[in-house]
């Protein structure tokens, strides 16, 4: 008989367990929000495409540039020659597309260079995966890479120039005018690399302060 | 003997609902983790629950606003965002603030003067459904929000193009920006990398996305160094603030979500190691 009670005072606690196993049965939806399938491929399409260059470019890049300093095509940066031999063609293109998570989550990343932009890179386009399972709402970053260049003029000895973009439009089209970024750095015997700003930025940031190099 | 047996059931009952009381916080907690273990791409940093976990719930009807600021000198892109269902567009009635959404088009980019009228204010979402008893009456539901100010990062200031991409030391990271002493919804930030590095040759094939959440929007913080996890020495990395509202209802059997967020990206350059820094 006790061995009986026993069992059905277990009986209860684990039945007791067992309903607080669903307890959210509110009003809100708990359903989770699908993966992006990415089958689906389109244009990202830029508008008045103008990559503008920074000062203190090298007299070598300076004349294999257009005379007022603006690239009108993706492309012409991605072939345009280096003064650094083979490794200083690095030139490439990368486009993440993310989804802004409220159809389906996820984001992706293609890149184009020399070796691959026929594939899908034109002069203010460029190809990417989109998302197949819902229409895409979200954000696109377009990041632009230069090949490196002696520098003749400014700090370090070489340097690069980086464009970004970010867009949302939801109609696709991506504001084409931007400003480039000269990166400048050394490149030391020992293999190790330094960035080495510019002299009006002469710092780095700690702690919310200024630390002056 | 039978007094202690009932004793001792008394006393399971009592433990078992207690049991199930506490049980009821933990999974709270453990669906809100296992809500978000599939967003892998976001790298959440902290799972504490807050407003932003709803917006990643699945809804019949959604609709709101987003905010971008591409970087400090950009112009900020305002877009209306708003997806219905087939039963929505045929039977409801939508609005913003009394001015009716377009059920038909699902987002259209609007000019930044009426951004004035949503962030730093209170916004109605109404939605009118036909009364099934009465043709010529309709049923409203509102639901009220503020909508915290739109972000803005302060420190490290960009002003001007040379100031482009600062150095930004990943130990001691503090962010500054404007606080919005109404939002009680805290902020989120960001740190992704798309793979470039200021020395070309350490670019990476790679893109990381990692996410932490600031309960107190009182306009500063230092960032989590586990937010650049992943991410290597010199890297070309943006910080991502962003704060908002969502909220969720049920309106005559489907469900609807409503959100008001503004986000900003500020591109730096991460330091790691500042020996790699050279004087100029």
């Amino acid at each position: 008989m006790k061995k009986i009670i026993l069992t059905l005072n277990v009986a209860t606690l684990i039945l007791l367990l067992q309903s607080c196993k669903d307890p959210f049965k509110g009003p809100y939806p708990t359903k989770v929000i699908p993966n992006c399938s990415w089958d689906n491929t389109e244009q990202i399409v830029f508008y008045d495409l103008q990559l503008k260059y920074p000062a203190e470019l090298s007299d070598y890049h300076t004349r294999l540039l257009p005379l007022n300093k603006i690239d009108r095509s993706f492309i012409d940066v991605i072939l345009r020659n280096s003064d650094v031999g083979s490794n200083g063609f690095i030139a490439n293109i990368r486009a993440n597309v993310k989804s802004d998570g409220t159809k389906c989550i996820g984001e992706k990343t293609t890149t184009y260079d020399k070796s691959n932009y026929t594939t899908g890179l034109g002069a203010n386009m460029v190809k990417s995966p989109f998302p197949s399972n819902t229409a895409f709402v979200g954000e696109i970053t377009v990041t632009l890479n230069s090949n490196i260049y002696r520098n003749s003029t400014g700090s370090g000895a070489y340097y690069h120039i980086l464009w970004e973009q970010t867009g949302n439009n939801p109609n696709g089209g991506m504001p084409g005018i931007m400003i480039g970024k000269k990166i400048s750095y050394h490149t030391f015997n020992n293999g190790r690399s330094a960035i080495v700003p510019a002299k009006e930025n002469d710092f780095y940031l700690s702690g919310g302060k200024k630390i002056m190099l | 003997m039978k007094t202690k047996f009932v004793q001792l059931n008394i006393l399971l009952l009592i433990l078992g609902l207690c049991s199930c009381e506490s049980k009821n916080d933990n999974i709270a907690e453990i669906a809100k983790i296992s809500e978000t273990a599939i967003e892998s791409s976001y790298n959440l940093l902290d799972i504490k629950p807050n407003v932003y976990h709803d917006y990643f719930k699945e809804s019949d009807n959604t609709m709101g606003y987003s905010s971008l600021k591409p970087n400090p000198l950009q112009e900020t892109s305002l877009v209306q965002y708003s997806s219905l269902s087939p039963l929505a567009k045929q039977k409801s009635r939508i609005a913003i603030n009394g001015l009716k959404i377009n059920g038909n088009s699902t987002s259209k980019k609007i000019g930044s003067n009426e951004s004035n009228d949503i962030f730093g204010k209170t916004i109605t979402f109404s939605i009118s459904t036909p009364n099934a008893k009465n043709s010529k009456a309709t049923n409203t539901s509102e639901i009220v929000m503020y909508v915290p100010n739109i972000v803005s990062i302060t420190n490290p200031a960009v002003t001007t193009e040379q100031e482009k991409y600062p150095l930004c030391d990943s130990k001691n990271f503090v962010l500054e920006w404007n606080a919005d002493p109404l939002n009680k919804e805290g902020v989120v930030v960001i740190a992704e990398y798309f793979g470039f590095n200021a020395i070309p040759s350490d670019a990476q094939n790679t893109h990381v996305l990692n996410t932490d959440y600031i309960e107190l929007d009182n306009g500063k913080a230092t960032l989590d160094a586990a937010l650049f996890n992943g991410i290597p020495n010199l890297a070309i990395v943006h910080i991502i603030l962003l704060r908002g509202n969502v909220a969720l209802k049920d309106i005559e059997g489907e469900s609807y979500k409503f959100f008001a967020e503004s986000h900003m990206r500020l591109p730096i350059i991460l330091i790691k190691d500042v020996s790699t820094i050279a004087k100029n």
